[in-house]
């Protein structure tokens, strides 16, 4: 192998005759004044002198004068160029120079370019792709620690030098991004990341709009030694379920952004109505009498007040409550329409009994280091509750950490990490989310109270621009659309070459480009340990959960035989009880008569008139 | 388009469109070239003979650098390669007129310096040939061109190679892509009612994919050789293979062999020329690169390179 063609400082060619170029290999490039270079291989090409390309100007070459050829003597294969591109590694700051002859790498000698951390200090994420050949010298405790899975093959044995995230380094350069289109291997990425995150036992908050991150399922097939139970390491909650919103501790600020998440937007006159008209302390309950309270009597209007109280028509206590209100909101309040809109908002989230809990059950998790798996009856739910949870968790922290200055008393708050799917739903770039001011928060200001992101998204385009720009470390699986790939392109230091492969990437490869690494490294994502409870093909399920009404009701007419066809009551009960469904005579005589004639039943004729029983086979 | 431009073309495409239509038609043809010339045969394509166990390949090219007489550098190589193991042999050789003064007068300078320019170009190829018939002894060496231009320009070497050749029982042949003698035409003129200018435009299109027209040894016309015409792939371009007189008897088995090793889909001629020709070729930047290295700056600016290089570039 040697250096041809001309070179830069960054990029050089590598050709040779006997040996196939595999892609993102490191190579060692020997001698020069530079010393040994290292190098990674980005794009690979082989040609034949004699077997040229096929064009307007050549006709196609075709196999049998290529075989005639053989027959007198020319070697064919012999004729075959192996050409690389190789993205130079190292600093250099003149071209590489031409000539130089190239070795593939001992494991030590790029170790450090490849593994920082052993899989003790960091999370293993998976095996490098182009490294099969250097792992061979690698020490065992890299060895079968990512095995590695394809859709029909099952787990496959590692092959490659593990990538191992050392995210320690996250205090340096936070947050992760975690983009690819559906199929790509995102959200099994994602998995990954959060299995490694329980083994460091990381308090994790994650945020499941598809109901898919549980981890009580071992993969299929998995090895012994690299199983692993998750059973202690994590929670489910379900927001209106098992975890809500605290109303008696929320702030002005809160109540505003639960109505805002509630509604999408909403007006400065709500934004006022509701500022004053919520007190400390106030519960549900109490807030929103209160709001009732003062539509009623802006409604009736002073006048009708007065009136109703000189009449003694109305109850009395009641009005002078009315003239209370109005004294102390009708000015700042004067339309009913603003409280009924505020009040509308409320019961939405009302309705979803979001009130009728508080997150003691998560922050009681996060402080034991559990991952907490956090759900929603829907994805509005989840982002009105997201958005209260994230911001509540945030302030715990910023709290306990601002204390280690400030002298004050605060409880203490673990750091912790925020992890979601769809995660442009919860900071979209152009539009508003509850979410998004707390998630740019963090984005921004995470690093220093020890909060972290992990945002997964397939349409990195839609993400909120910030919140991108601060993801420190990016795994980038297939990616389809231009717009999606130039944003990646604009974000991280991809070359022109991988962004040419990331629509054709194989679902579970992945480019990680990160500052911690401070390079692209491709890598194919481990097998995960676990899997989604609907990983199952819907059309499988429905082949084998879901038999026609037909089958079933023959089913039930075998495992009632003998049957007499006389009497057919007894069947038709068990029928609706094991079907739910009511049979009528006729259905069930033309089930017999299909059984019969498929050979399944028997027809036989008795005293008690006619009599099906079981075929037996 | 100019309008008189538009006419001229015009007139081009009538006149010759008339000498077409007016000829006779493909089957007189034929017959004629029959009665008149030799027979026309299929080959047997795919079939190797037993005597044909490896070949040898030859070809050569020149490139130059220079502005005017004598400021110009010719650079030959010629190329051989031997089938068994891709063996090669490459020479290469430099020729400028400034160390050869004496060859020349005061007038035409031009014209004496493309002659001997040829001369090498011709004499190295042979050498090529030479130097692999003497290493591998191949059975058949096959030149990129036909025999008259070696016999012409470096006699006195292909006469060399020639007796070496036919000590060792070496058959050579050499393919011509574009055929140039009008010899057959003119003897089938008068037969045929109408002009044919030349052997090229006789034969195109006239023989079917795969025939080889093997003119029989009094139509021979090019002394002391043989020659045999073919249409070796789908193109309709007949391709020419001189051979040796002596070796006339195994023209026939080498000509279907030759066109074995012609992609059917190609213009005509064997692929390892092409692929000869390709790595013979010596590219304007290899021509640069040698010039920039071995000569001065000021030499090269003041002396050598071509005004022309100068010119903005549109």
């Amino acid at each position: 192998m040697q250096l041809v063609g001309s070179t830069t400082e960054q990029f050089v060619y590598v050709a040779s005759k006997d040996r196939r170029f595999n892609i993102n290999e490191l190579l060692i490039i020997q001698g020069g004044k530079h010393g040994d270079i290292k190098g990674e291989v980005v794009a690979t090409a082989s040609f034949n002198r004699y077997i040229p390309m096929a064009g307007e100007k050549n006709g196609f070459v075709d196999r049998d004068t290529l075989e005639f050829m053989k027959q007198v003597g020319f070697s064919i294969e012999d004729e075959s160029t192996h050409l690389a591109k190789v993205r130079i590694l190292d600093m250099l700051t003149s071209p590489a120079e031409v000539g130089s002859s190239v070795r593939l790498p001992e494991f030590a000698e790029i170790r450090e370019l490849l593994v920082k951390r052993g899989p003790s200090e960091g999370l293993t994420l998976g095996a490098i792709m182009g490294t099969e050949e250097v792992s061979k010298g690698m020490p065992e405790e890299l060895e079968n620690i990512a095995y590695l899975y394809e859709r029909d093959r099952g787990i496959l044995p590692q092959s490659g030098v593990p990538f191992i995230f050392d995210y320690k380094a996250m205090s340096e350069y936070p947050h992760i991004g975690i983009f690819g289109g559906s199929g790509s291997g995102k959200s099994f990425g994602l998995r990954v990341i959060l299995e490694e995150l329980m083994k460091k036992k990381i308090p994790t908050v994650v945020f499941d709009p598809h109901f898919e991150m549980e981890f009580g399922n071992a993969m299929d097939g998995i090895p012994d030694g690299f199983a692993e139970d998750f059973g202690g390491c994590y929670e489910i909650f379900t927001a209106g379920k098992d975890v809500g919103i605290d109303f008696t501790e929320l702030t002005q600020e809160d109540l505003v952004n639960i109505l805002r998440a509630s509604g999408g937007s909403i007006s400065e006159s709500m934004e006022n109505a509701a500022r004053t008209l919520y007190k400390n302390k106030d519960t549900f309950t109490t807030f929103r009498d209160r709001l009732i309270d003062l539509a009623d009597a802006l409604d009736m209007g002073r006048d009708r007040i007065f009136r109703g109280m000189k009449d003694d028509t109305e109850d009395r206590a009641k009005l002078a409550g009315y003239l209370g209100l109005i004294d102390a909101y009708g000015n700042a309040v004067p339309y009913s329409g603003t409280v009924k809109a505020i009040l509308w908002r409320l019961n939405n989230v009302a309705r979803e009994n979001m009130f009728q809990y508080n997150i003691q059950p998560i922050l009681k998790a996060i402080g034991s280091r559990k991952t907490c798996v956090v759900r929603g009856s829907s994805l509005w739910v989840l982002t009105v509750f997201a958005s209260y949870l994230i911001k509540n968790l945030y302030g715990r922290r910023r709290k306990y950490r601002d204390s280690e200055f400030s002298g004050e008393k605060a409880e203490k708050f673990p750091p912790f990490v925020v992890a979601t799917d769809e995660a442009h739903n919860f900071a979209p770039r152009a539009s508003q989310s509850p979410a998004k001011d707390v998630i740019r928060e963090i984005a921004q200001e995470g690093r220093k109270y020890g909060v972290f992101l992990i945002l997964a998204t397939q349409r990195p385009a839609l993400l909120d621009d910030t919140v991108t720009a601060q993801l420190n470390t990016k795994i980038i699986f297939r990616t389809v659309r231009s717009v999606d790939i130039a944003t990646i392109k604009e974000e991280t230091d991809i070359s022109p070459d991988e962004a040419n492969r990331l629509p054709y990437m194989a679902s579970g490869s992945a480019f990680i480009s990160s500052a911690v690494t401070g390079r692209t490294t491709a890598v194919r994502i481990r097998a995960a340990k676990t899997v989604s409870p609907h990983a199952v093909n819907p059309f499988e399920e429905l082949e084998r959960d879901y038999e026609t009404e037909d089958s079933r009701l023959k089913q039930v007419i075998l495992k009632e035989t003998p049957v007499y066809l006389g009497n057919l009551k007894s069947v038709m009960e068990a029928a609706k009880e094991e079907t739910g469904m009511v049979f009528t005579r006729e259905d069930i005589l033309q089930a017999v008569d299909d059984l019969v004639a498929s050979g399944r039943a028997k027809r036989e004729r008795t005293p008690l008139g006619e009599m099906i029983t079981e075929a037996r086979s | 388009m100019e309008n008189d431009l538009r006419e001229s073309l015009k007139k081009v495409n009538g006149v010759l469109r008339e000498k077409r239509d007016a000829g006779a038609s493909r089957d007189v043809m034929r017959a004629a070239i029959e009665d008149k010339l030799g027979s026309i045969i299929m080959a047997e394509r795919g079939r190797k003979p037993d005597w044909i166990r490896s070949v040898l390949a030859v070809d050569g090219s020149f490139n130059s650098y220079g502005s005017s007489f004598p400021y110009i550098i010719n650079f030959f190589r010629s190329l051989a390669i031997y089938s068994c193991g891709n063996e090669r042999i490459t020479l290469n050789d430099i020729y400028t007129p400034i160390l050869d003064m004496q060859s020349y007068g005061d007038e035409d300078n031009e014209d004496i310096m493309k002659d001997i320019r040829d001369g090498r170009m011709a004499e190295m190829e042979v050498r090529a040939a030479m130097e692999g018939v003497k290493r591998f002894s191949p059975s058949l060496v096959i030149f990129d061109g036909g025999f008259l231009r070696y016999m012409d320009k470096a006699g006195d070497i292909f006469g060399e190679y020639r007796r070496l050749c036919r000590e060792k029982g070496i058959v050579s042949v050499g393919v011509i892509e574009e055929i140039g003698t009008f010899d057959m035409a003119r003897r089938l003129r008068d037969g045929l009612g109408f002009p044919v200018e030349d052997d090229r435009e006789l034969l195109f299109g006239i023989l079917q994919p795969y025939e080889v027209l093997r003119v029989r040894d009094e139509a021979q016309f090019k002394k002391g050789l043989y020659t045999v015409f073919a249409r070796p792939s789908l193109h309709p371009n007949p391709v020419a293979y001189d051979f040796f007189e002596e070796d006339g008897g195994t023209a026939g088995d080498a000509v279907s062999f030759l066109m074995s090793l012609t992609p059917p889909s190609s213009r005509g001629i064997p692929l390892i020329l092409d692929i000869v020709d390709g790595e013979a070729k010596i590219r304007s930047g290899e021509v640069e690169a040698m010039v920039d290295s071995f000569l001065d700056r000021d030499i090269k600016e003041g002396l050598f390179r071509p005004q022309r290089d100068r010119r903005f570039a549109f």
